[in-house]
């Protein structure tokens, strides 16, 4: 899956995957890989600005460790950042939905209807 | 696999790489340094990965960085970031240092001695009557400096301002400390040349040392931001 095709859902994404615990840029690349069986391969270029951007504003927090002999920057949910994703689940849920009863014809109104 | 020690072999394999990044990146050094380390921790594992499906390291580094992309690529998807980051903190200085600066001169004009009631009673004369300027430019600075922070901070969640704006009110911030200091600066060495025994002159010494190299710093750290939204612009 293209990151042209998850555009306004990268945010949420990237909460999503920090939801069980605290993790690094990589591991965070890597959770949202195998989370979704390798159709989700997400650019170096694309994940850690935007890990920066959600940090700016306040929805994760990170913290610097030395690991193996070299510093790690690991990122961690806030309190704010859990509500944005509980929104942003919300939202999504609304969404899929309403485009699933469209393209899987669940809910067409009725011939003849205006 | 991430307490393995890095391998020689694949280190040597990532150092050409790291080295064009930190050519290609933007910002200050100190952005720059944190973004590397960051990368380079990021490329670190997933060599080891490779490692681990038996790469020798240096297919594994070639493996890592065919994953990375190429770094002037890379470097690009963080100029919006850094260019952010930069205005913010030039914009957090500025409104930090402002307090400081605010007490340095107010202690020196209520301790010298054609002043201090001069400033009390609102009466200014001379080339105190320049005075209310400052007021203009600190208004300006403090209201400059609110809107970067504002728009590279928590609210930028629900509104998105465009980083080469921020930069733009980040410089304002920056001219106007220039300014403002410039107006002190010349007020003072006025007041000295003319009437140097009206000036208390260890305080004012110090307030005006303080005002100097704020004003290289900011004058600086301005041109610095008009020089990061040119970047972001292209």
């Amino acid at each position: 899956m293209r990151a042209e095709a998850l555009k306004g859902h990268l945010d949420a994404l990237l909460l999503a995957a920090l939801e069980d615990g605290p993790r690094h840029g990589y591991a965070v690349i890597q959770s949202l890989r195998q989370g979704s069986d390798g159709r989700i391969d997400l650019p170096t270029g694309t994940v850690y600005p935007a890990l920066h951007r959600l940090q700016r504003a306040g929805l994760i927090a990170s913290r610097w460790s030395t690991v193996a002999g070299r510093r790690r920057r690991t990122y961690q949910l806030t309190s704010a950042g859990r509500k944005a994703l509980a929104s942003e689940r919300g939202s999504w849920r609304e969404f899929a939905g309403a485009v699933s009863a469209l393209l899987e014809g669940t809910k067409r109104p009725a011939k003849g209807a205006t | 696999m991430s307490s393995v020690p890095v391998d020689e072999a694949l280190q040597a394999g990532l150092d050409p790489y790291l080295a064009a990044l930190e050519a290609d990146l933007p910002g200050r050094p100190s952005i720059r340094a944190a973004i590397l380390e960051e990368l380079h921790d990021g490329l670190i594992e997933s060599a080891q990965n490779y490692l681990g499906e038996g790469k020798t390291p240096p297919e594994a580094a070639r493996a890592a960085i065919a994953e990375f992309g190429h770094p002037g690529e890379v470097a690009a998807a963080f100029v919006s970031e850094v260019a952010a980051l930069q205005a913010r903190k030039v914009a957090l200085v500025l409104l930090r240092t402002g307090p400081l600066m605010g007490l340095l001169w107010g202690f020196a004009l209520l301790t010298s001695p054609a002043t201090d009631q001069m400033v009390l009673r609102h009466n200014l004369v001379g080339w105190w009557q320049a005075f209310p300027l400052v007021g203009l430019v600190i208004v300006t600075i403090v209201a400059a400096a609110l809107i970067t922070v504002a728009a590279t901070g928590g609210p930028s969640r629900y509104v998105t301002i465009r980083p080469d704006v921020a930069l733009t009110t980040a410089a304002t911030a920056g001219f106007a400390v220039v300014a403002g200091d410039l107006a002190m600066l010349g007020i003072t060495t006025a007041q000295a040349i003319f009437e140097p025994s009206s000036l208390a002159w260890v305080p004012v010494t110090v307030a005006a040392t303080a005002s100097l190299a704020r004003l290289i710093v900011s004058r600086r750290a301005a041109r610095q931001c008009l020089t990061m939204r040119a970047a972001v612009i292209t």
